[in-house]
């Protein structure tokens, strides 16, 4: 069994600009969070602050440095979708 | 009295504080529902809860980031409160989502309020990501709504005469929605009408983290969308998805009595059907206990009775746990059970249905998941 409660993949984690902290949900109802800081020194941990579980993020490091990230923002862009 | 436990960072209990509760815990008396006894259902998100009346109120508590509170504000509560932006419809179904709900009135209407940053309202919201105020959700061919599921970050619901609409995320494949270039449809705020190799009369509607599903008058079961843990009943390893309908066989006894499924409730990863006659069958994840029954791997996509737990009239699932209620009055467990939310006493994962203690002898009335807690309404205690 995994360490991991699951693996995410970064495009399913939404992006908070103010913190620059990425958040997904965690089954206990709190969220695990990882700062953008962090992804870009290689961590790929994100944790809940309220329980054990852990997600590790699925991401690309070459492309997360040069920007080329497609998330949902918490601020939104609020694109219409087709 | 209202019974709450499990995990309780945000105040979703509804108890006045933010600490966990590993045994059940009497919620802060609620005036709109003491005076007129008239509990109907209760669940939640994430760190969010809702209660709704037999009188169509809804009381919410717990976190209110988004707006899910249907408060028109982001004020998080501790202690259940009438959602005020709600009062003027009588509410018959609630369903919560992540951090955004629905709420059925009696009139077939459907509203929603809380985050829209997936589309999960079913509607252009005036903020682009937050909605506080209740609106209407809109599109259906034809108007009456007759159930809805919420998913993690999408939505199912099913009209008077039997469509099957989605909307929100669809990133794995949820809505049931392919794109030209065969591709899943990625999100949209506009309800999509889901089409099923034959005619079914769609009678329950269910929606996981990444998946979506259905039961019928006939009893049929079809999942599309994550199969990652076998949600969809295949193999995982042959595929990771399921774009359209997939139908999944339950080794019941097609003629016998009783045998019929009644009803289909999903987790975060996995799903539970009952029978007319009360048993429960489960498949998809099972490595924290979410089947209640032997599971050899960290999932089964093989659907396989719950032995042991009988004459279910009952069941709900929270993101990794779950409860039912049997004929005989008792609550049963099972799941994943940090912070609690089993209501065992301890934070051992609870492979099989047990007990939850503090409702025996009880005269309960329902229960109900929220993501990582659990709620049920006993007139009596011992």
């Amino acid at each position: 069994m995994s360490v991991y409660h699951d693996e995410i993949e970064i495009e399913d984690m939404e992006f908070d600009e103010d913190t620059e902290i990425y958040y997904y949900p965690c089954p206990c109802g709190d969220r695990f969070e990882i700062s953008k800081e962090e992804l870009e020194s290689g961590e790929d941990v994100a944790k809940c602050p309220s329980c054990s579980l852990l997600i590790k993020v699925i991401y690309d490091l070459d492309t997360f440095m040069v920007g080329e990230k497609a998330v949902t923002s918490t601020k939104g862009h609020a694109v219409a979708v087709a | 009295m209202m019974w709450s436990w499990g995990a309780n960072n945000s105040g979703q209990l509804g108890l006045g504080n933010h600490d966990d509760q590993i045994v059940p815990s009497i919620c802060v008396p609620l005036p709109a529902l003491e005076e007129s006894d008239d509990f109907k259902q209760a669940g939640g998100g994430g760190g969010y809860s809702y209660i709704l009346t037999k009188s169509g109120k809804v009381l919410t508590c717990g976190n209110n980031d988004r707006g899910q509170l249907g408060h028109g504000d982001k004020h998080s509560l501790m202690v259940f409160s009438l959602s005020q932006r709600l009062t003027a419809f009588k509410m018959v179904q609630i369903a919560a989502g992540w951090d955004f709900m629905l709420g059925l009135t009696d009139g077939g209407q459907l509203l929603s309020w809380g985050s829209n940053s997936f589309g999960q309202l079913g509607r252009l919201a005036a903020e682009s990501s937050n909605e506080l105020v209740p609106g209407e959700v809109s599109g259906f061919k034809d108007s009456k709504i007759v159930a809805v599921a919420a998913g993690l970050r999408h939505a199912i619901s099913l009209t008077e005469s039997g469509q099957v609409y989605t909307w929100g995320n669809g990133r794995k494949g949820q809505l049931g929605c392919v794109e030209a270039d065969g591709n899943p449809l990625q999100k949209t705020q506009n309800p999509i009408l889901v089409q099923f190799p034959q005619r079914e009369i769609v009678v329950c509607v269910t929606a996981g983290m990444y998946h979506s599903g259905i039961s019928t008058d006939a009893g049929n079961i079809h999942v599309w969308g994550c199969n990652k843990y076998g949600q969809c009943s295949a193999d995982p390893k042959d595929s990771s998805v399921f774009l359209n309908p997939h139908v999944v066989f339950l080794p019941v006894k097609e003629q016998a009595e009783g045998s019929k499924i009644v009803a289909l409730t999903s987790g975060w990863t996995h799903l539970i059907a009952r029978t007319a006659s009360g048993d429960l069958y489960s498949w998809g994840r099972g490595d924290l206990g979410q089947l209640g029954r032997k599971c050899e791997q960290s999932y089964d996509y093989k659907p396989k009775q719950i032995v042991g737990l009988h004459h279910v009239k009952s069941q709900f699932c929270g993101s990794e746990h779950n409860l039912a209620l049997t004929d005989d009055n008792n609550v049963y467990s099972w799941g994943w059970n940090e912070h609690g939310i089993c209501g065992t006493g301890d934070e051992q994962n609870v492979m099989y249905p047990t007990k939850v203690p503090a409702f025996i002898a009880c005269s309960v009335v329902a229960i109900g998941c929220g993501t990582g807690h659990s709620f049920c309404y006993a007139k009596d205690t011992h």
